[in-house]
């Protein structure tokens, strides 16, 4: 099939019908504007209420969220950084999950004016891995020590729903030694319901589209042509994704294209649009990237929209107090400087060894390739050597994926994590997952180091299923695998 | 022996008051049985590769060992066993199958 003739069988606009309201979206640009510019210089007894209702983990309301952006006074982004820890640690505990992202294609038909993956970007190498090429990536992800990936593709016919699910086939099937990758979340273009049934049936984790701006006007300027200059097609590709059955979805915001107040209130309209269709399920993660250098895109060095530091730090804490239940994913974009500051306010999910050039796992040499890849990223180091921080850091690094291979998915899921009480499940199988990574493949150091963090935490469970973590500790050390609450 | 008939006799209302049900439906009363008889939790998937993806019952608040049963297919349970007499868990299980494939 001709490229343009796929193009025009993608978007189905009678599948967004029933959640538009009289042909709008849920984003209001004006009504956002307006509730920004409404609650500027707030009250602290009123940001102190809100930051209490955070704390009782109720999801904010628009204007509590436009409250808390509009914060200046550093005393209170103190606090605010404090009680997003805090919200953090009541729901999911100390535990960081990490996983690895796998670009599979990158071409692609649209011409995302910030990305270098865009149709137009001529100094951008091509290609799509085969299955092949697809199992010896995943060979070398696992035996760093990976149990969890995030598979990335350009929207194109040559990175289809079938060539998706194949590739997704082949990494579940691949093993090497006591290593295998068990859960696989997917990036991919927003598609329509019969091809998510396509990728439901072989078994993704969480299906992540990220809306890049919820800005309509920024978003029509930035996305030019090729599918993804249908707003509204990718802004329900996740009530799309819902209705096909898949019940665990994640959104983003690219930020560095807009006013970073104002994604951070799309991301929020968002949660509440999904949660209000699909009785509470709202995002299982969201994530906030920063515009990063790409090969041959000028427009990430021009834009007037570049989130500061601070500012950064500010709109995860706020993301974290607007929605406490939702896991957060800070991702290797950032450098290692940052995500150490940023972690604490309320993350739950970092990427780590992070290759993101096609092919560039199982390519010896360690030097990134900006023209095999979207972006430049902020954080090269190795898995080992980002688990031992997080331990100094007193986090236990999770490779957990219980949840998903024993039907805590969807509403289920979001139900125990609402009531804070997710870590419940967390824990233990932070430390299982945890102990079979410094059996199989930790340094010396981060051995030495993880066992301590284990035996802090193991302290720190409830007596009914302690005896249970201890009992399948000694298994672990004994070489059984896999073994979960 | 008088057990024996007290739980075919619950295995039969079960099948009355979940006949023509869908699928979903019929899973939701029958974990909600199985918690009221055995204080057990048990909840229901459907089976897309590795991901159990949750279709019925409730797993609680608690984490608790629990087992995983394939029950066709496409359906598995996941249910704290320990919970249910030994000499139950097979038929209940067996009647939970045929309900499935009936």
């Amino acid at each position: 099939m001709k490229v343009r003739e796929w193009m025009d069988n993608i978007i189905k606009e009678e599948e967004n019908e029933k959640f538009l309201n009289e042909g709008k979206d849920f984003i209001n640009d004006e009504e956002i504007e307006e509730l920004l510019h409404k609650n500027r210089n707030p009250d602290p007894q009123k940001v102190r209420d809100i930051i209490a209702k955070s704390l009782s983990l109720e999801r904010l309301e628009p204007e509590e969220t436009a409250t808390l952006l509009n914060v200046e006074d550093e005393e209170l982004w103190e606090e605010m950084y404090e009680a997003g820890g805090e919200v953090k640690r009541s729901v999911y505990g100390d535990r960081i999950v990490t996983f690895a992202p796998l670009y599979c294609s990158n071409f692609c038909v649209n011409n995302c004016l910030y990305c270098g993956f865009r149709r137009d970007n001529n100094l951008q190498n091509r290609h799509r891995l085969t299955l092949e090429e697809v199992r010896k990536e995943t060979e070398a992800l696992v035996s760093l020590g990976h149990k969890r990936l995030i598979v990335v593709y350009g929207e194109h016919p040559l990175s289809d729903a079938d060539y998706i699910a194949s590739t997704i086939k082949t990494i579940y099937d691949t093993k090497v030694g006591n290593g295998e990758i068990r859960r696989v979340n997917v990036n991919a273009a927003p598609m329509d319901i019969t091809r998510y049934k396509i990728l439901k049936e072989v078994g993704i984790g969480t299906f992540q589209v990220f809306q890049e701006t919820y800005h309509h006007e920024t978003y029509r300027q930035l996305h030019p042509s090729g599918i993804k200059s249908n707003y509204q097609w990718r802004l329900y590709a996740l009530h799309r994704a819902q209705e096909a059955g898949i019940d665990d979805v994640a959104i983003g915001a690219l930020f560095g294209l807009y006013d970073w107040k104002f994604e951070v209130m799309g991301l929020l309209y968002h949660t509440i649009d999904l949660e209000k269709h699909f009785a509470g399920v709202g995002p299982h993660t969201i994530s906030f990237p920063r515009l990063e250098p790409a090969v041959n895109t000028p427009l990430v060095e021009e834009t007037k929209y570049r989130v500061s530091d601070r500012d950064f730090k500010r709109l995860v804490t706020v993301i974290r107090l607007s929605v406490p239940y939702t896991g957060m994913i800070l991702t290797a974009r950032e450098p290692a400087h940052i995500r150490r500051d940023v972690i604490p306010v309320g993350c739950t999910q970092i990427d780590a060894s992070t290759r993101i050039g096609i092919g560039a796992y199982s390519d010896s040499s360690d030097e990134q390739k900006l023209e095999r890849q979207q972006f430049q990223i902020g954080d090269p180091r190795s898995l080992d050597e980002v688990i031992r921080e997080l331990a100094e850091m007193g986090y236990i690094t999770s490779f957990c994926t219980a949840d998903y291979r024993c039907g805590r998915t969807g509403k289920h899921f979001m139900d125990i994590a609402k009531k804070g009480k997710i870590h419940y499940f967390c824990t233990p199988n932070a430390i299982l997952t945890f102990k079979e990574y410094l059996e199989d493949y930790a340094s010396p150091q981060t051995k030495e180091i993880g066992e301590k963090v284990i035996h802090n935490h193991l302290s720190h469970l409830k007596d009914g299923i302690k005896p249970k973590v201890e009992e399948y500790l000694q298994r672990i050390e004994k070489g059984e695998r896999d073994l979960r609450v | 022996m008088k057990e024996t008939c007290e739980f075919e006799e619950w295995l039969k209302q079960i099948e009355q008051k979940v006949n023509k049900l869908p699928v979903e439906e019929k899973l939701e009363v029958i974990a909600e049985e199985i918690h009221s008889r055995y204080g057990a939790r048990a909840w229901f998937s459907e089976i897309l590769g590795k991901r159990w993806s949750h279709i019925a019952g409730w797993g609680g608040y608690d984490p608790t060992p629990i087992y995983q049963v394939l029950l066709s297919p496409r359906y598995g349970i996941t249910v704290e066993r320990e919970k249910i007499p030994e000499e139950e868990r097979e038929a209940l299980l067996n009647f939970i199958k045929q309900e499935l494939t009936g």
